[in-house]
């Protein structure tokens, strides 16, 4: 017997029963406004469904190995003067205060200034340049700043050969990536470069590739959702280097060091899970006709996504202020807007998306169980497909809901879903919380409206 | 999917599809009705001397059934009353006629051996049971009669399977009358098939018979009906291709 | 006289849902006048013209808007407002409490594969839809109209390059292995396959042959517009080629209006090319009409055509004194008419001058057909038209604007005879009789004839033998055959085509 799916007027599904027949209803709600004929012309773009099934099977298809850790100098080219940072581009004027501060703390780390509040003015006036991550292959944590003497992981997809960077993550408190420059801010970073950078270079060199995929897969069935909470991932890949950081020849108190700095940071792990999340995505980056979103990042001020049908187009609104909890005394008046290219997690599946595996991360943003299984199942209205490797084991072990369908986004009025610390608006005051958050909703429709231009261009 | 328990539908109305030869039986003086047998996803009641069914959820659908989607507890139904177009089961609920439903085989012609075949071979735990029971199939048919156990013994099946196809044939048999010799249910889905109804299973691989042997994929269309109708019930569904495979092969 | 005007932004109902909520409203005690719609611009103005004064707002908001007689009646009001909407998104779901899925895409990755979807949301977002449809390799019902050309040949492009068939866009009306999908009416198995580019017209065939004891088990629809030059008979051909290649169908009948020549050509062609004879019934000048149809059909299956039946005291013709009843007996010495069921006062009919047939349909093509038959200059209205169901419900679910035209019709000097069809089955309301039979009494009593094609099956939910009663109670003359309605019409005015 036929089978009926019933979209739109109730009646039709009621006479439809009252025959005998079983029918599934679709909760239909109108597009976001303004959407309706975009959706239309991407709907029978004839290169769209083909072009989303060969995104998401590069996406899923990547494997992303850790295979040596280097100087930004190295393998960016980045020469001095020169900075990279979080989310899309942005100008001095309009960067939130985590931003100018991890810019202003970067220059002194590089000699460019001795003080770094003497920075601000000369970036002010443009004279050292700064650029998202994203541009140059990296993703980065909070500010994200990168300049050249910040030793970067370097992942690549054996495959293929592509690969993505990101740097060391620093720890909590009083760190760069939430503005902090003050002289121990710097110190570690230094020590960073000097011993820490050298020291795992070494181990992944004799330890061989790290399979940074696969660490994931088994985050995900150990309470982590490798965007807030990252603590199995870090022991798993301290368990792995550890004796090749041993076997190294550096000496033992740097090594004992390096150790506890690891062993000591629940979000070391973050930054391998990002740049593997985003050499995933970027398989996907160019498929003309694909309306599969690749980046999802925040510089403080601005949130913005890349679709892989529409090239390097950023397409940006306001970032919001995460709802959710607060440590210690601070409140919403203390929060800066989202910042961070930590949501390239949720883009690839993972962090909000899979918060039905972490419930320890539920309550830390304020949520119960059943709204994360919710979450997890809300966001697979809005996705192409699922991951078969990166499963959860309380929804049955189906896989993440993977690869954001920005036509899916505009239909339904479902925004992808972020669980995100929250940085303190002053720069230096570190983390001062933690919760959910949405990206603006009208960059969707802009999306979609470039999406649509071309497939006319196409079709002319 | 409406799921209704037990809780909710003492009172409740229910929609079924049935065959246009049971729908009209709702019509009429309200009687009494018996039970005859019983199961989780099905009633057999008698009526008139026949049997008459209500089942529900995944159970199958034999022709002279009313079938409900949903599943319902029809092994808790001790009595019925029937009449004015509605069918009471004493405890459980109303059903009413939603939709008339095909039960007929279309017509159809001689099969290739190929397709015989395959037929035997999805009918082969039948043939493995009967074994040489069913060599006078076609001279005397009331060998098979009754032959098995079960709600409708495999013997029944296969004369069924075998009546039916022969009806799509155009060559309509006349069966002994199987009430005395086989359960109320087999008795009657008999006198179903000898008048070409059959359950949806049986009816869909007799369609896909039907149409021009040209392509791969009316092939992949009858093995998969093939299949489909093997899975049903315990050997029910093998008995049928059984049957329906001796009459092509007939002369 | 207080007034509550009220913006749920966000907040979303069908427009047939709405209707229901509006009406619930309006019958609390102490509510003058409701109204709960989406703020579409149409909607905007109906509110406006009813005196409502609205807050800015989005086509995406609902607005709330009553008028008091009893200003304590708000709270009942409104009260009454949140139990009609909470009834209709509440159903017995055995407890699961999974959210429901939002796109069809959604809902159908965990169907199986013997899936049809059918989509009736707004025309603009109707495409997306069913492109999830097909392209997760399902037929597709576009119930939806005022769906733009271009997306039409897109989806049935796609549709023919998978295998797969679209019926619609403003496929009102379709059967499926016995299943009535939309407008459609109660049918039993049966050997004829029928394909349509009109709701009406098809419902009308199923009522004709399962009078005379036809079955249909599959009715097609291919959309309206589906036999037009632009999308050139995609749908048409899916359909011909289903029912050919079905064992069951011994005959196919296709029915549309006109269409485009060389698609007319095409088709006659593609369709001589089959194994099962096809009856084309291409309606328009010249051309055979819908019972017509039906009766070749019979013809051609060597079945008996019968008498299409008539309830209700033929029409007494007081020009030329003709009397030609069947029930009850008739007095006409005054020109009084004694019926066992009512008398009916036919005096008033002498200043009966006007020689019009206004003919007020529900029905495109019953419509349609009514006007070819009676020609030009006979006023024939179709209130399912495009134009008069922007933004509301059609009229076989809301009655409403049909009944207000009829009432005005029957005062108009110049109206001789009223023509109007009444289509049952599922979807439809489930007792048009009840609105409309007092307002015929009233039109009939005032002296102008009423003809009613009542269109339905015996096994229709509304109960077809009741509904013709109460119209024929009412004074119509009430036919199964919508051209012979027409022709008994035409005949009483004196204007036999």
């Amino acid at each position: 017997m036929t089978r009926i799916v019933s979209v739109g007027a109730d009646l039709f599904a009621d006479a439809i029963e009252s025959q005998a027949a079983e029918v599934d209803r679709v909760t239909w709600r109108p597009p976001m406004a303004g959407t309706e004929a975009d959706l239309a012309t991407v709907a029978t773009d004839p290169l769209r469904v083909d072009a989303n099934a060969r995104a998401l099977a590069a996406v899923l298809g990547v494997q992303a190995m850790l295979v040596d850790v280097r100087p930004a100098s190295d393998v960016l080219g980045l020469q001095p003067g020169q900075f990279l940072h979080a989310g899309p581009p942005i100008g001095w004027d309009t960067a939130s205060g985590p931003l100018q501060g991890a810019l202003m703390g970067a220059a002194a780390l590089e000699g460019l200034v001795d003080d770094p509040e003497q920075a601000a003015e000369r970036f002010a006036a443009g004279e050292w340049t700064f650029e998202p991550c994203h541009h140059h292959h990296a993703v980065g944590p909070m500010a994200g700043v990168v300049s050249p003497s910040m030793w970067l992981f370097v992942l690549e997809d054996p495959a293929t050969g592509r690969r993505t960077y990101c740097s060391l993550n620093e720890g909590l408190g009083k760190v760069l990536r939430y503005g902090a420059y003050g002289p121990e801010v710097l110190n570690r970073l230094r020590w960073m470069s000097a011993v820490l950078g050298p020291l795992l270079q070494t181990a992944v060199v004799g330890a061989g590739p790290v399979d940074v995929t696969g660490i994931l897969t088994q985050m995900l069935q150990m309470g982590d959702e490798a965007h807030n909470r990252n603590r199995a991932g870090t022991l798993m890949l301290l368990r792995d280097l550890a004796p090749a950081m041993v076997d190294s020849g550096a000496g033992p108190s740097d090594i004992a060091e390096a150790l506890r700095f690891v062993g000591g940071n629940d979000h070391f792990f973050l930054n391998l899970a990002m740049p593997a999340c985003k050499l995933a995505l970027d398989a996907a980056r160019g498929i003309e006709g694909s309306t599969m979103v690749v980046a999802m990042a925040r510089n403080g001020t601005e949130f913005g996504i890349q679709v892989a049908g529409t090239g390097d187009t950023w397409f940006t609104g306001p970032a919001q202020v995460a709802e959710g909890l607060f440590l210690g005394d601070y409140g919403p008046d203390d929060a800066n807007p989202d910042i961070g290219d930590s949501a390239i997690t949720e883009t690839a599946g993972i962090g909000g998306f899979a918060m039905a595996t972490a419930p320890a991360i539920v309550r830390l943003v304020g949520g119960t169980v059943p709204d994360a299984l919710a979450t997890s199942r809300r966001m697979h209205e809005i996705t192409l497909g699922e991951n078969p490797r990166w499963t959860i084991p309380v929804l049955e072990f189906q896989g993440t809901p993977t690869g954001i369908d920005v036509t899916r986004v505009c239909r339904t009025g479902i925004l992808p879903q972020i669980n995100t610390g929250m940085a303190g608006a002053k720069a230096g005051v570190g983390q001062v919380g933690a919760g959910l958050v949405t990206p603006p909703a009208g960059i969707f429709p802009a999306a979609l409206a470039a999406l649509a231009e071309r497939t006319r261009a196409r079709a002319v | 999917m409406t799921v209704l328990g037990a809780r909710a539908t003492t009172r409740a109305t229910v929609q079924a599809s049935a065959g246009p030869r049971v729908a009209p039986l709702l019509e009429g003086p309200r009687r009494p009705l018996t039970v005859v047998h019983r199961g989780r996803d099905a009633v057999y009641l008698d009526h008139d001397g026949w049997c008459l069914g209500v089942v529900a959820g995944p159970a199958t659908h034999v022709p002279c059934a009313l079938a409900v989607p949903a599943p319902l507890p029809l092994d808790t139904v001790t009595g019925a009353t029937m009449g004015a177009g509605a069918l009471v089961l004493d405890g459980v609920g109303t059903v009413r006629v939603g939709r008339l439903v095909s039960t007929t085989v279309p017509e159809l012609h001689a099969q290739p051996a190929s397709v015989v075949q395959l037929l035997r071979t999805c009918g082969e735990t039948a043939a493995t049971e009967l074994g040489t029971l069913t060599s006078r199939i076609a001279t005397h048919p009331e060998d098979l009669i009754g032959r098995g156990s079960g709600l409708t013994p495999l013997g029944d099946d296969v004369l069924a399977g075998w009546a039916a196809t022969s009806y799509a044939l155009g060559s309509p048999v006349v069966l002994p009358d199987a009430r005395q010799r086989t359960t109320l249910l087999s008795a009657t889905l008999l006198a179903y098939a000898q008048r070409g109804e059959v359950l949806p299973e049986f009816r869909a691989l007799v369609v896909a018979l039907c149409r021009p042997h040209a392509s791969d994929d009316q092939g992949h269309e009858i093995a998969d009906a093939a299949v489909a109708l093997a899975g049903v019930g315990h050997t029910s569904g093998a008995g049928l291709l059984l049957g329906a495979a001796l009459r092509l092969e007939a002369p | 006289m207080k007034t509550h005007v009220e913006l749920r932004p966000g907040a979303y109902a069908d427009s047939v849902t709405l209707l229901q909520v509006s009406r619930a409203v309006q019958g609390v005690e102490g509510v003058a006048t409701a109204q709960v719609a989406m703020a579409t611009p149409l909607n905007l103005e109906v509110l406006e013209q009813m005196g409502f004064t609205l807050p800015a707002s989005t086509p995406n908001d609902m607005v709330v808007a009553i008028r008091l007689d009893d200003d304590s009646a708000l709270d009942a009001a409104l009260a009454a407002v949140e139990t009609a909407l909470t009834r209709t998104t509440s159903r017995d779901d055995g407890g699961d409490t999974r959210e429901p899925h939002r796109t069809t895409g959604a809902a159908l990755r965990d169907a199986g594969a013997d899936v049809l979807v059918l989509v009736s949301v707004p025309g603009a977002s109707a495409t997306v839809e069913a492109m999830d449809a097909l392209d997760a390799g399902h037929d597709v019902m576009l119930f939806s109209d005022n769906v733009p050309v271009e997306e039409e040949v897109a989806l049935k492009t796609a549709a023919e390059a998978r295998g797969l068939l679209v019926m619609g866009p403003d496929c009102g009306t379709a059967v499926v292995d016995g299943l009535g999908l939309g407008f459609a009416n109660a049918t039993s198995p049966g050997p004829v396959g029928i394909v349509a580019a009109s709701g009406t017209g098809c419902q009308q065939l199923l009522a004709l042959l399962d009078h005379a004891g036809v079955g249909v088990s599959n009715a097609l629809g291919v959309g309206g517009r589906d036999l037009s030059a632009a999308v050139g008979g995609r749908s048409t051909r899916e359909a011909l080629r289903r029912l050919d290649a079905d064992p069951a169908v011994d005959l196919i009948v296709l029915v549309s209006k006109p269409p485009a020549d060389d698609v007319a050509n095409e088709i006659r062609e593609f369709a001589g090319a089959l194994v099962t004879p096809v009856e084309i019934a291409l309606l328009g000048p010249g051309q055979p009409d819908l019972t017509a149809a039906a009766e070749r059909v019979l013809q051609r299956l060597g079945h008996a055509v019968p008498e299409w039946p008539v309830t209700g005291l033929d029409r007494l013709d007081h020009r030329e004194g003709k009397l030609d009843h069947r029930e009850g007996k008739l007095d006409h010495r005054e020109g009084k008419l004694d019926h066992p069921e009512g008398k009916l006062d036919h005096r008033k009919q002498a200043n009966r001058k006007g020689d019009l047939l206004q003919g007020l349909f529900v029905g495109g093509t019953l419509r349609d057909e009514a006007a070819l038959i009676a020609g030009g200059e006979h006023p024939m209205v179709d209130f399912g038209a495009d134009e008069l169901t922007q933004g509301r419900a059609h009229p076989m679910i809301d009655p409403a604007i049909r009944l207000e035209h009829l009432s005005r019709v029957a005062d108009d000097p110049r109206t001789g005879a009223v023509l109007l069809d009444v289509v049952l089955g599922h979807g439809a309301e489930p007792d048009p009789a009840a609105a409309l039979a007092p307002v015929v009494r009233d039109v009939v009593t005032n002296g102008v004839p009423v003809f009613v094609s009542c269109v339905g099956t015996t096994g229709d939910p509304q109960g077809l033998d009741a509904q013709r009663a109460a119209l024929a109670e009412a004074g119509a003359e009430v036919h199964l055959s919508n051209a012979r309605a027409t022709r008994r019409a035409l005949e009483l005015l004196g204007r036999t085509p």
